[in-house]
């Protein structure tokens, strides 16, 4: 059967006090622009998503980002999947009214994977996304939360199964040693998540450019994630959409 | 041109206002009865039992169904769709608005055996295909292109009839069902235009300026 859904390139906005930030390994972060700009370039451009993560929501607790996503969804005509601190299914509701369509949890999920069921039972599991964020630990890929902050118990593989079971719809992995270097993604971590995921997955970290991107591509990666390359416009998605379609890649263009 | 929305109470009514504030096109939530319109637009998501009860409960089911008598465009979006039709596998015991005669399969599931299958929901961009058959070009130049539009849906209007005014064919794990239609007063949408980027927008203008005349 032919592939019918085409390749996905999302680009990614890390929120801290209201500003697209970015960091090295998810430390160190710096201010790289303004998420309502940032979201509005990157959807002319031709991305494909937005995902939107407010990276230290869930160390304080809080949730910012209904604002940010009632103004973005105005002006940008994409799907938009949101996280970053979702503790209940109220947190999950605000952003879905204000435009999110879909959500992403991490720490909520290592602490209570019961919410994955709530918000899928609710919502559908089309539109909850499981975030792993996942680094290599002594030789072993172990999920971390608070964005890559703190440690947990879980490794990668039995992660991903919990999640799937719990009814997560998508999963999203980003490799916390690759995060924001555009050194090179990294397939080692790539094969694990491949062989033990049954729904869609995502995949972000260290993705240098196009040539890279085609590559994941090649080896059936169908869906990234792109920041820093992005941010520091070294990847432009439309031209980059262009070379990957006329290598025959299937590829959502924004005129057709 | 008066547009209203019907409002179903959940999110992708936003979504709709924003993509018709982006092609100039004011609109506005129908609250009651009192109102009347040039055109509607019914956005849904949800499950097609309960989003037909609660119209039945409300002012809704009479308007919409005047709306219909009196021939003013009805533009059905994801559920919204769905329910202008005569009934759906989601909801066994309930009665569409059946303005169009069809009923409304669960998408079929995963077939292991075969690659790139996908597990239902339908959810992302998938490829409509315009029939390009003569009558489009009695729709005043409604000239559509064929191209990824945004789908997230369970249910869907298989085996896709030619013989609508404008029709159109998309495949999930290789069966073909209809994301989109116009037949008469009608025009039925399985995707989201307001989601599906430049060509979503262009598309919902098309259609307005169809109905505009």
């Amino acid at each position: 059967m032919i592939q019918e859904i085409p390749n996905r390139i999302i680009a990614r906005l890390d929120i801290k006090n209201e500003y697209v930030v970015k960091g090295l390994m998810m430390e160190g972060v710096q201010r790289v622009g303004n998420p309502i700009e940032l979201a509005q370039k990157y959807y002319s451009q031709g991305a494909d998503e937005i995902l939107i993560l407010d990276t230290v929501a869930s160390l304080y607790q809080r949730i910012e980002l209904p604002e940010i996503i009632s103004e973005i969804v105005k002006k940008t005509f994409i799907p938009i999947c949101a996280g970053g601190g979702i503790s209940s299914t109220e947190d999950a509701e605000k952003l879905f009214f204000s435009g999110a369509d879909k959500i992403c949890l991490n720490t909520a999920a290592v602490n209570n994977p019961r919410l994955i069921t709530d918000l899928a039972n609710k919502f559908g599991s089309q539109s909850v996304v499981a975030q792993i964020d996942v680094k290599n630990y002594h030789d072993e890929y172990i999920i971390f939360i608070n964005s890559g902050r703190d440690i947990t118990k879980y490794k990668l593989k039995e992660w991903i199964k919990c999640v799937q079971d719990y009814g997560a719809g998508e999963i999203l992995v980003t490799s916390i040693d690759k995060d924001g270097m555009s050194r090179g993604a990294d397939y080692e971590l790539l094969e694990i998540v491949k062989e033990c995921c049954n729904v869609p997955f995502i995949y972000g970290g260290g993705i240098q450019g196009d040539d890279e991107i085609e590559k994941l591509f090649k080896k059936d990666i169908t869906n990234l994630t792109l920041a820093s390359s992005l941010h520091h416009n070294e990847v432009d998605i439309s031209k980059t959409k262009e070379i990957l379609s006329s290598k025959g890649f299937l590829i959502r263009s924004n005129n057709q | 041109m008066k547009i209203g929305i019907i409002n179903s109470g959940f999110s992708n009514i936003a979504s709709v206002q924003n993509a018709l504030n982006e092609i100039n096109v004011n609109s506005e939530l129908i609250t009651s009865n009192n109102s009347s319109y040039d055109l509607i637009i019914m956005p849904g998501i949800g499950n097609f039992g309960y989003a037909m009860e609660s119209m039945r409960s409300s002012f809704l089911f009479d308007m919409i169904s005047n709306y219909h008598q009196n021939k003013k465009p009805i533009i059905g979006i994801c559920l919204g769709m769905q329910l202008l039709f005569e009934s759906s596998d989601e909801s066994p015991s309930a009665k569409g608005f059946g303005f169009l005669d069809g009923h409304f399969e669960k998408l079929d599931a995963k077939n292991e055996k075969k690659c790139n299958s996908r597990e239902p929901p339908n959810i992302g961009y998938n490829n409509v295909n315009f029939y390009n058959n003569a009558k489009i070009n009695s729709l005043d130049g409604l000239d559509i292109s064929n191209g990824y539009y945004y789908f997230l849906h369970s249910y869907a209007l298989n085996s896709p009839q030619k013989s609508y005014q404008v029709s159109s064919s998309s495949t999930f794990n290789g069966k073909e069902f209809t994301p989109f239609l116009i037949q008469d007063n009608i025009c039925a949408i399985q995707f989201h235009p307001e989601r599906s980027g430049l060509n979503g927008l262009n598309l919902l203008s098309l259609i307005i300026n169809h109905f505009r005349g």
